[in-house]
């Protein structure tokens, strides 16, 4: 290859870094380099491509902040509250149990399912403060296995975010539960919505979570609790049978996570084409995206041996799984924010 | 308005007329005795920067032996900002000298 077709080459490779919406530009800091090398030698060519990358890639840092930066965040957040709230009542519904048995009963439903459903109550009428108190108290409970709390051993011990072969899906709703909580900030302090029309949102809301109900009841017969008694050593523990667990004993459901998951594509592919005209939409499926992508991601792969038991344990499969859903989810904010942006000046 | 050397130079090398990329980082290295070394990423960052300010702007382009060039004009705040930075520092190279020549002075005497 000649000296020319040499500089031709690595300088037109760098500046396809540049954004498609900064070609021309590209063009001109192209030949900028052409003419630099021509006078200079080859020897300039390292410093040149490499100094057209970095351009090229701050022009691209700079366009996708200004466009993440003029995306409608605060009606993005006000329009996610009232479909996670709902969601996470359907989630709680279905993955209290097998993993919160240990917690104190009272405590446990206050916190998981009593939260929840303030929150759906706040998000239908449109008012901060339940949404607020409802995440918080759904974010303490995911929050709590992390830090060794609600769980009988120590974290190091326990699976506490994925357990065994199924999700533990409180453990995994921290990030939507610290979105909702977010989002509990976007809506008005005190409700502005008529009475009516939150109550027809409620019912939507608590619709899916009523399905669910019918799905799932009656629950199993409840089996009796095995007590078992250490009398000191040498003496073989005393195994005997307790009262039967008092709640219902509903097990994780993978037709569930499916059906999230199943959910939350729809919800991309109809906002994705529409986040030009209907940006908070798809800025909204996007950030509930990003909170869920990698329980979702794992609970698509587990039982195929791909995916590890903690994440840290196969840096290469965590990222597999969590980069695609995270960069689609970044493309929706983007896409939304797109239209909202002025074009770079010429 | 603080100017970086680099901003410095590329304003200064505007003084003498609308200029293309390359006639631009070949002049500002001239101007500055060499210190200023720009490549084409480094003289773009520079000039969007200077432009987004409203103290050059782009005058024309035109494509030259198949190479497209892009000449960048000085603006009224760009003639006063690179003008005003000369002052600042002439300024400040005035108060430096000013005390070395005193204390030259009280050495020899």
């Amino acid at each position: 290859m000649s000296r020319r077709g040499l500089t031709d080459a690595v300088t037109a490779s760098a500046a396809r870094l540049f954004p498609r919406s900064r070609r021309h530009d590209a063009h001109v800091v192209r030949d900028v380099a052409r003419e630099s090398i021509e006078a200079a030698g080859l020897r300039r060519l390292p410093r040149e491509a490499v100094s057209m990358a970095t351009a090229g890639l701050r022009a691209r840092l700079r366009i996708a902040s200004a466009e993440l930066g003029g995306a409608p965040w605060g009606a993005a957040l006000r329009a996610l509250t009232l479909p996670l709230a709902s969601a996470l009542v359907v989630v709680w519904l279905f993955g209290f149990v097998p993993r919160y048995d240990h917690w104190p009963l009272g405590e446990g439903w206050a916190l998981l399912l009593g939260g929840s459903l303030l929150a759906v109550a706040g998000a239908a009428f449109g008012s901060r403060w339940p949404v607020a108190l409802g995440a918080a108290a759904g974010l303490a409970a995911a929050v709590a296995p992390f830090l060794g709390k609600g769980t009988e051993a120590a974290l190091a011990d326990t699976p506490s975010f994925f357990q065994g072969d199924g999700v533990d899906i409180a453990a995994a709703s921290l990030a939507p539960t610290a979105l909702l909580l977010v989002a509990a900030f976007a809506l008005p302090a005190w409700p502005r919505r008529p009475l009516a029309a939150g109550l027809r949102r409620l019912a939507l809301a608590l619709g899916p979570a009523a399905l669910a109900l019918a799905v799932l009841l009656p629950a199993p017969e409840p089996e009796p609790t095995r007590v078992v008694t250490i009398r000191g050593s040498g003496l073989e523990p005393l195994v005997s049978a307790g009262p039967p667990y008092p709640f219902p004993w509903i097990a994780e459901s993978r037709p569930l996570l499916a059906a999230l998951g199943l959910a939350l594509l729809a919800s991309v592919v109809i906002a994705a084409p529409r986040a030009r005209t209907r940006p908070a939409a798809a800025l909204a499926t996007g950030m509930v995206l990003a909170t869920v992508a990698y329980p979702l991601a794992w609970a698509a792969l587990n039982n195929t041996d791909r995916a590890p038991y903690w994440a840290h344990q196969s840096l290469g499969v965590t990222l597999v799984l969590s980069v695609p859903p995270l960069l689609l989810a970044l493309a929706l904010m983007r896409r939304s924010g797109r239209g909202r942006t002025p074009a770079p000046p010429r | 308005m603080e100017l970086r050397p680099a901003s410095y130079f590329v304003l200064a090398a505007l003084l003498d007329g609308p200029l293309h990329g390359y006639a631009i980082a070949t002049r500002a290295r001239e101007l500055s005795g060499g210190e200023v070394r720009l490549t084409a990423g480094t003289l773009y960052g520079a000039l969007e920067r200077l432009a987004g300010r409203g103290l050059v702007r782009i005058e024309r382009e035109e494509t030259v032996e198949g190479r497209l060039r892009r000449y960048y004009v000085l603006t009224g705040e760009g003639r006063e900002a690179v003008v005003a930075e000369a002052d600042r520092l002439a300024a400040a190279a005035r108060v430096v000298k000013r005390r070395h020549a005193a204390l030259v002075a009280r050495g020899a005497a």
